[in-house]
């Protein structure tokens, strides 16, 4: 995923993560987000990217790869719950966001700042106040009398009152009403005016990536399905509609292909257009039409059957 | 950082305070109805309690998330569970201590030192074995799955105590006939028992270092 900025520093540099816990498997994921930009971690829900950010986190044990933060590179298998003083450091610069807050739902709003900020060199409690009142949290209650809105504004206020280098986020806009989803994007793109700053967003709303993402990860079933940047997305797949029934070439060539009463649609690679006559009409796919029917080409069988 | 994390574990402790009335009222309720002193092995009980609920809190809460994502290793969580909980146990022992200094001047009973060291004695030992048993356990599986196999410890020795309730040794005259058993050597048996407590969580909290670095969350 360098598209031709290898040697660069890197925010975050995973190889080959691997873990597998009941019936999930997270396959050789590599993750890897040069600094001062924005990695968009798209895929259905299950997909293993809240694996795949804990696993980045140490939240979790993988049995095999490495992660790299910030800089350094430990393999996760020494590295999972090691109590190095240098991992503890790289957490310092780092602010994480989940898609609901990590806080005893008794602690009082007001006091967060005093319970989370001692842990930080940078804490910024004026900048932390700042954020609550942009985002208009109420301060005079408890975390639990929060809506989930409020919840996760809260947590990003977190997040950032600490001046981080690298922010995680992981679903922060799921369940959010558009003007909530729309304020915490925009705060993203504050973050990013900074370019020592990176962040990762995941989320299976691909339209919050839209203008923002420099970089996507496709992830489909523990695996991934699509990494590069955004631009390379738009321009490797391409989305097919035709009459009739698709020749056998053809067909195998679209990705998750789904025929209807009157035709066809679904995804191809552009290098495959030429397979297709010009009574099929192709146009630019959207990261939405990439996610959806990557994923569905896993599984057609439960496709033709719905259909 | 640990003391960092103390702070925090506290916060969680005390926006329950509903929690440590009813903790307190029931502490007063059965040391009255027995004999005063009962209230320092009483607060020693409760302290237990309160002790499993950071791990209930940290479950409801997703803490366990939060120390994961703050710049603290995970000795530094266990080593300041460990301290907040020994520091919640001073505390609570110290005011059963006070508790039955009034019950006992209330009651216009003698107040007998070789009674309280004992009942002081009895509490570290219940703090010991209790915490010793179950912040590992809590450590390894979390508050829902582990909250019968950590309270074990306590209900045994609730058990044990209603055998010797029940055998008149609880009784102000038989706590009399035991001191003088034990009260050859007092500073001797304080010695020994809170070495034995301090080796007791110690080993405890090596353990639960050990099950929570492999903890997944």
């Amino acid at each position: 995923m360098t598209d031709g900025r290898a040697g660069a520093e890197f925010a975050i540099r995973a190889t080959g993560l691997t873990r597998r816990a009941g019936g999930f498997l997270l396959d050789r994921v590599d993750v890897e987000l040069p600094t001062g930009y924005v990695l968009g971690m798209v895929g259905a829900n299950g997909a293993g990217k809240t694996t795949t950010i804990k696993a980045l986190l140490g939240l979790v044990t993988c049995e095999a790869g490495s992660v790299g933060l910030l800089g350094s590179d430990v393999a996760v298998r020494d590295a999972n719950g090691s109590d190095t003083a240098d991992r503890a450091a790289r957490k310092e610069r780092i602010g994480v966001v989940l898609d609901q807050p990590f806080l005893a739902p008794r602690w009082h709003v007001r006091r967060l700042g005093r319970i989370v900020g001692p842990f930080y060199s940078r804490w910024d409690q004026d900048r932390f106040d700042r954020l609550l009142r942009r985002f208009r949290v109420p301060t005079d209650g408890r975390v639990e009398s929060l809506s989930r809105g409020q919840g996760t504004k809260l947590s990003l206020a977190l997040a950032l009152a600490h001046d981080p280098d690298l922010l995680i986020l992981d679903e922060p806009t799921s369940g959010l009403d558009p003007v909530s989803r729309a304020d915490i994007v925009d705060l993203v793109r504050e973050f990013m005016v900074d370019e020592r700053h990176s962040v990762l967003f995941s989320t299976h709303i691909t339209s919050d990536l839209e203008g923002l993402a420099d970089y996507v990860q496709i992830l489909d079933e523990g695996t991934t399905a699509f990494r590069g940047g955004i631009d390379r997305l738009h321009e490797e797949f391409a989305y097919v509609r035709g009459v009739g029934e698709p020749d056998v070439r053809s067909a195998s060539a679209i990705i998750g292909l789904r025929r209807s009463r009157n035709g066809f649609e679904g995804l191809i690679r552009t290098d495959d257009s030429a397979l297709f006559g010009p009574e099929t009409e192709i146009t630019a796919a959207t990261t939405d039409d990439v996610v959806v029917h990557v994923a569905r080409s896993h599984r057609p069988t439960d496709t033709e059957e719905a259909l | 950082m640990i003391a960092r994390f103390i702070t925090l574990d506290l916060h969680g402790l005390l926006a329950q305070p509903m929690r440590l009335v009813v903790g307190l009222g029931f502490i007063v309720l059965f040391s009255t109805q027995i004999t005063p002193v009962f209230a320092v092995p009483m607060a020693a009980a409760f302290t237990v309690v309160m002790v499993s609920t950071s791990f209930l809190a940290d479950e409801r809460g997703r803490l366990d998330i939060l120390y994961g994502t703050l710049p603290i290793s995970r000795t530094t969580v266990v080593l300041g569970r460990y301290a907040s909980s020994v520091l919640v146990a001073l505390v609570a022992v110290g005011l059963g201590d006070v508790i039955a200094l009034i019950g006992l001047g209330l009651k216009g009973d003698a107040i007998d030192g070789g009674t309280f060291l004992l009942m002081n004695l009895v509490a570290v030992a219940i703090l010991a074995v209790s915490l010793g048993v179950q912040l590992p356990v809590f450590f390894a599986l979390g508050y829902t799955r582990a909250r019968v196999a950590a309270m074990l410890p306590a209900l045994i020795m609730l058990l044990a105590f209603t055998v010797a309730q029940s055998a008149g040794v609880l009784s102000s005259s038989g706590m009399a006939d035991l001191w003088p058993r034990v009260s050859a050597a007092p500073v001797v048996l304080s010695v020994l028992t809170a070495a034995a407590a301090l080796a007791v969580l110690i080993a405890s909290a090596l353990a639960a270092r050990h099950v929570y670095r492999r903890r997944q969350f």
